[in-house]
Order: structure tokens, then sequence, then C-alpha cells
């Protein structure tokens, strides 16, 4: 099947740009740079999908996913991460240190294991799909706006995307509630009176804890 | 066939690698962040195997497209809850490294 | 009206007059809230009951209903109610906003309900996904106490990176078959087989080894059990019974339904799993267990040993031995919790072996309750549990079931395992009756709740369904 070599060298450099970057975000130190890093990656994963004949879906990567997810990341890492010293900043955490699987052994480890599961599984994979790999046969007008919203909206009463569309509505829902409630302040707790959760001393956090603590 | 690189095998390549890479991550990384954000990168991975396998193999509906949007919206569900109590967590204990949180064990 | 919308609406109407309460006045302590959360789970399942004929198909193939999906969503509701009610005022103790928390569990119920009903990949994602985050939230709620903190950030991070291996097991299975409903993914599996199409057959069974792997890990069973005692030690108890009972009951629901309906042509891939996965659990959990001196981490490795058991089960594709199986468990565990709760003062829950020294005394009935669940727990004749695991391994071992080599090894193995948790189950016995109480537990003497009512109610209900079910109960094959 021919494939314009235009498609086949945009595809290798946006792969090789995701593959590049996702490494570079498991790896650097900085946790602002990493967030970055992902949006990077993000950008030609939506060059991907266009090249997939999804443009819709390469919109949303970048407006949805791009746009709104990573800000979540950035601004949380801005919100406990105010001022970076010493290379260890609170959102980076320490790497290496303490722990059993830390510094290089961890990594080797990691590494270990992760590359045992690649070798095992990539050539598998590989070789079956090249079984069944077939020239693409698309439907006129796929991955277009009007073909996805006919998908989803036509016919709602029996259409069986509803029920997964409209529970997903509690999913986010239950995500309000959550962050609300977590975000609640002890004046709230306060009313809530002759409750301690644990032991007294254990309700404390950690760090009061450690000051009460003879040495 | 002609040698080519746009195809299912590759794209599946890079989407399983995006997927090693991002649990090597998980495994490794030690602020709850990163972990996250590993996590996102497996993800990524994963939406870009459902995009491909629809148009390589089954390109009559598009039903993978929806499955992407159902799954971008559980992580944004996910970083939600998971970054919430990330902050929880660092109210607590002024730290988010994975070592320095483990009150919970076996007590000797 | 569509009956399955009908079935829907007592939860959704809950949950959102409980929203409503909530942003009226949000720190108020509702009383009414347990009520109305327990009404809107107790007529959903009505609702199934009484519209929900079986093998009927809403919504372009969507939801389907089974007989056995009606059944676990009964179970579930149920032990979700019964969850409910204990979380009456232990919810107030712990210093959690009580119609956040009902609201939370509402929404799980929901995805309970549709994951017992699910027919395509998409509702089956959402319905999973429904039944998780609210379960690492439930975990973290009390977000006061740090322990609450990280049980729940162990869960979530493990359940994210579970959830992003199911996603990617469905995509593979879609891409091997190129459908999201279930029954015709069923059709085009068993077509491969028998086509002997090796591409997609490797594709599917490379899906199915993702998608168990996450719901293996999801369940705790054996070799990814290590994080569930963290997580059962850091949770609140009231959240705790939601956890450990019906969202078990849930998903190994789902797991044995996918099992033995979708993925039955490609039986010889999963049953040696979980063959395995059963070994381990039974060995580890119990190995484990028996040197643990903290009461929720002792209860979280017997839940191991009892996962393998019902594994088993699955193995054997005994619908009603599991069905079985999962109702006595999610009961006894609920019980159990309890008999803690009531046991608990207002200064802390019953947190370690040595605190129940001496409850027979101060707490008879309580302890009374509790030892006959530790007896199901463990096996005695005449309970719930013995009868259950006595049912798989009758099961297991009937000589015309088509099973993996091996097989009667691994029984063996889990009725050893079994006399091995003897042991630990009687180290809670002998604390509660024959130890005195330890001198320096002052603040037992700060006075707790007792045995309240809500407490005494699933108490007694709990032990009067063990003995019933243990006595009365005919299992085919016993």
């Amino acid at each position: 099947m021919p494939v314009s070599p235009v498609v086949e060298i945009t595809f290798a450099l946006s792969a090789l740009v995701i593959l590049l970057s996702s490494l570079a975000v498991v790896l650097v130190k900085n946790p602002v740079r990493a967030t970055l890093l992902l949006i990077v990656a993000f950008i030609p994963t939506s060059l991907v999908y266009i090249l997939l004949q999804a443009a819709f879906v390469g919109i949303l990567q970048i407006l949805v996913y791009a746009g709104a997810i990573m800000m979540l990341f950035t601004f949380v890492i801005m919100m406990i991460n105010p001022s970076p010293k010493d290379g260890e900043s609170p959102a980076g955490g320490s790497e290496g240190g303490e722990g059993g699987f830390s510094g290089m052994r961890g990594a080797l480890i990691g590494l270990l294991v992760v590359g045992a599961l690649g070798a095992l599984l990539l050539p598998k994979v590989y070789h079956a799909a090249s079984q069944v790999s077939v020239a693409p046969v698309t439907k006129p007008g796929f991955g277009e706006l009007s073909s996805i919203s006919a998908l989803l909206f036509e016919d709602p009463a029996n259409n069986p995307l509803t029920v997964s569309f409209e529970l997903i509505s509690f999913l986010i829902l239950v995500g309000i509630i959550a962050a609300l409630n977590f975000s609640r302040r002890k004046g709230a707790e306060a009313r809530m009176e002759n409750s301690i959760t644990t032991r007294p001393t254990e309700a404390l956090p950690i760090l009061q804890r450690e000051a009460l603590e003879p040495k | 066939m002609s040698v080519s690189l746009f195809n299912l095998p590759d794209c599946l390549m890079l989407s399983l690698a995006l997927v090693l890479i991002g649990s090597y991550g998980v495994f490794r990384r030690r602020s709850l962040i990163l972990v996250l954000l590993s996590i996102e990168v497996m993800l990524n991975g994963v939406n870009l195997s459902l995009i491909s396998f629809n148009f390589f193999r089954w390109g009559t509906v598009e039903n993978s497209h929806y499955l992407y949007m159902l799954s971008i919206g559980v992580a944004a569900v996910e970083a939600a809850v998971g970054l919430s109590m990330v902050i929880v967590l660092f109210k607590n204990y002024n730290d988010i490294t994975r070592n320095r949180i483990s009150q919970l064990g076996e007590r000797a | 009206m569509n009956p399955y919308l009908l079935t829907q609406l007592p939860l959704v109407g809950g949950f959102i007059f409980l929203l409503f309460l909530a942003s009226i006045n949000p720190f108020r302590k509702e009383g009414a809230s347990t009520l109305i959360a327990v009404v809107a789970l107790c007529s959903t399942a009505a609702a199934i009951w009484f519209f929900l004929p079986e093998g009927a198909q809403y919504f372009g193939g969507a939801i389907r209903v089974t007989s056995v999906g009606k059944v676990i969503a009964y179970v579930c509701l149920g032990l979700t109610a019964i969850g409910m009610v204990l979380s009456e005022e232990y919810l107030d103790k712990v210093r959690v906003n009580g119609i956040d928390w009902r609201m939370v569990v509402l929404a799980l119920a929901l995805g309970m309900v549709n994951l017992c009903l699910a027919n395509d990949i998409a509702t089956l994602f959402i319905a999973y996904e429904l039944v998780s985050i609210p379960s690492y939230v439930l975990a973290g709620f009390s977000h006061g106490d740090p322990r609450s903190n990280e049980a729940g950030m162990k869960y979530l991070m493990l359940g994210i990176f579970t959830s992003v291996l199911f996603l990617l097991g469905l995509s593979f299975i879609y891409g091997a078959t190129g459908e999201i409903h279930l029954v015709a993914i069923h059709d085009k599996l068993a077509r491969a087989v028998e086509a002997g199409a090796t591409g997609d057959l490797t594709l599917a069974k490379i899906g199915l080894g993702f998608l168990m792997g996450a719901v293996l890990f999801k369940v705790a069973v054996a070799p990814f059990h290590n994080w569930l005692p963290d997580v059962y030690q850091g949770t609140n108890l009231a959240s705790l019974a939601i956890i450990s009972s019906p969202v078990k009951v849930a998903v190994f629901g789902m797991l044995g339904m996918l099992l033995w309906g979708v993925f039955e042509p490609l039986a010889d891939l999963w049953k040696p799993v979980l063959l395995v996965a059963a070994a381990i659990s039974a060995v580890l959990g119990n190995l484990q267990a028996v040197s643990q001196t903290n009461l929720k981490r002792l209860i979280a490795y017997s839940a191991v040993v009892n996962a393998g058991f019902i594994l088993l089960g699955i193995l054997v594709n005994s619908v009603s031995i599991v069905v079985f199986y999962l109702g006595s468990y999610g009961i006894m565990t609920l019980g159990s919790w309890a008999a803690l709760m009531s046991m608990g003062t207002n200064q802390a829950d019953v947190d370690e072996l040595s605190d129940l020294a001496g409850m027979g005394r101060t707490h008879r009935w309580s302890a009374l309750g509790l030892t006959v669940i530790l007896l199901s727990y463990a096996g005695i004749p005449l309970t719930s549990g013995f009868a259950a695991k006595f049912g798989v391994v009758l099961e297991a071992l009937k000589p015309d079931a088509a099973m993996p080599p091996m097989t009667l090894w691994v029984v063996m193995l889990s009725v050893c395992g079994g006399l091995v948790s003897f042991y630990f189950y009687f180290q809670i016995i002998r604390a509660l009756w024959l130890q005195s109480p330890a001198p320096e537990s002052a603040d037992r003497r700060l006075g707790g709740s007792g045995l309240r009512w809500n407490y005494a109610f699933v108490l007694i209900l709990s032990v009067v369904v063990i003995l019933s079910l243990g006595m009365f109960v005919r299992l085919p094959g016993l």
C-alpha cells in the first residue's frame, strides 16, 4: 500500500519526539520541566492522530489534555513548590536516598523489569499485528466531526453510547465532591465535637508529632 | 508489502513503548506528582493504541474515538482526585515523597 | 419509559437530593441522609427485581440483563445498604462529613449496578471507573488523619495504574475483534478460535492478560496484594465496610461474568492464570497473616486468602458457588466491622490485637457476634464460611470438570492454608475471651458508643445470615 513519504516522515519524526520527551518526563528532576515536557509530547501525538484520520481527537488532545489537565498539574506544582532550593523541592521529591529501591540499584532493577517485559511483549505484538495488517479501509468521512456526532447523538434512546456518556457525568461529580471534601477546613470539623480519629497523638500532623516526641 | 513505517505494528510499538516508559516512571519516581505524570504518559500510549487499531483495522465506525473521549474524561477525574489528595498530603506531612509517607505498615 | 432508566432513577434521585441538602447547608449534621440513601439503594434493588426481565437489552445492547448480573446487583446493593446503616454514627466520630460520604457511596452503587449489567466496552470501562474512583475517595475520606491520607494515596496510585492497564486490555480486545459489544466479541473470539486466526488470537490474549492483571490487582490476589493491608489499616471503618465488601463483590462478579461469558473461548489461557493466583494467595495470605498483630491487617490478609478461594470458584465455572461465596463473605466482613465499631471508644478504634483483650467481659454481645463471624471465616462446620469453602472444594474435585492439571494440588494447598488460618482466627478469639484487659487502657474509660442499635442490627443480621446459610442452604453438589 503506498503511503506518501510526507506522511512517513511526519510519523517518524513525531514518534521520535514523543518517545524522547516521554523519556525525559520520566527522567528529569524538576517537576515543572516534566509537566512541560509532557505537553511537548502531546503535540506530536495529536499530529499522529491527525495522520490516523482522527482530527477531532487530535484537537481534543491539545485542548483538553494539554490545555486543561496539564494546567491542573502545573497549578498544583506551583502551589506546593514555592521555592525550590538546593536542588531538592517538595514537589520533586528527593530522588534516591533512603528506601530499598533507589539510586543506581533501583534504576537498574526498574530497567531490568521493564526491559524484560518489553522484550517479552513487543516482538509478540509486532508479529501478531503484522499478521493481521491489511491496507486500511476507512469509510468516507471517517473521523470527521459530522460522523462522530452522528455516532454519539443519533437516536439517543437506542444509542449504545448513551449510558456511558451519562455515567461519566457522575464520575465527574464524584471528582468534584472529593476535591471539595478534601479542601474543607478545620472549621467544618470543629463543629462535630468529641471526635478524634485515632489515638490523640496520631491525629496530629507528622511534623508536630515529631516535635512532641522525646528524642 | 513494501517497507513502510506508518502501519499498525509500528503504531503499536510506539504506544507500548510509551506504556513501558510510563510504568518505569511509576515504579521509579519518588514524588507523587511525578508518579501521576508517569501514569499520564502510560495513558497517552493506551490512547494511541486505541486510535491506531480503529484506523488500521476497523475503519468503519469511530468507536475508539469515543473510547478516547471517555478515557480523557476519566483521566481528568483521576488527576483532580489525585492532585487534591496530594495537596492534603502536603498539608499533613509537608512532603510528597513516597518513602517518607509511611506511617502504615507492620510495627515491631 | 425505558425500564432500565427506571432502575437508575432512585440512585440518581437520591444523589441529587443529597446534593441539594449539602449545598443548602453544608455543615449541618444531616440525620436524614442515611435514610434517603438506604431508601434509594433498596428501591433500586426492587426496581431491578420488578422491571428488568432476564435477557432484555436496552440502549441498543449497551445494557444486557442476565440472571447472574441481577443476583450480584442485589447482593451489592444490599451490602451497600447495610454498610450505610453501619456508618450512621461512626462517621461523626471520625469527623467525616456524612452527606458527602453518602453521595460518594451512592455514585459507587450506581457504578456497581452498571458493572453488573454492562454489555459493551465503553459502559464496562466507565462502570469500572465509577466503582474504583469513589473507593479511592472513600479510603482517603477522613482527610484530617495522615494515615487515611496515606491509605487513600496508595490505593489511588495503584488503582489508576491498574485502570490504565485495564483500558489497554480493552483496547487490544477491541483491536482483535473490532467490536465493542461483549456478545459480539464473544462470537468473534469463538470464530477466531475455530478458524485458528493466530494474529487475532494473540492480540486478544495479550489484551486479556492485561485485563486480568488489572482486575487481579484490584481485588488483591496474591502476587499483587501487598497494598491491601496498608489500605485497610489506614481507612476508617465505615469506608472500609464499603470498600471491603460490596466493591469486592462487584469486581469479582464482573471478573466472573467476563470470564464465563465473553472470554469463554480463551479458557485455556485464563484457567491456569487463575489457578496459579489461587495457589499463591493460599500460601502467601496465610503465612503473612500469622505474624500480624494489627487487627485490620490481619483481616486484610484473610481477605487475600478468601480471594484465592473465590478464584477457584470462578475456575470451576460454578456460578451458584461463587455467588454464594461472595454473599457470605460480604456479610461476614460487614459483621466483623460492626463488632469492631461497637468495641471502639470515642477516642480510638480497636486497632491492635491487644486492644481486644478482655472484650468478652466488657462487650459481651459484640464479642459473641465477632466470635461466630470468626468461626465462619475459619470455616467451622454449620457456618456459611464452611459451606462456601466446602462447595468450592467439592466442585473442583468433580472428576468430570474440565480442569487444568495440578488442580488437585492447589485445592489441597488451599485446604491446608485453611488449617493454618485456624491459628490466627483463634488468636483473636483467645484475646476476646481468655485474656484480661490490659491495665494501661485508660482511654477505654472514656466510654464508647457501645452496641448502638445499628451495630446490633448489622451484627445480628450477619450472624443470622451466616448460621442460616450454613445450616439450611443446599448448594448443588453438596
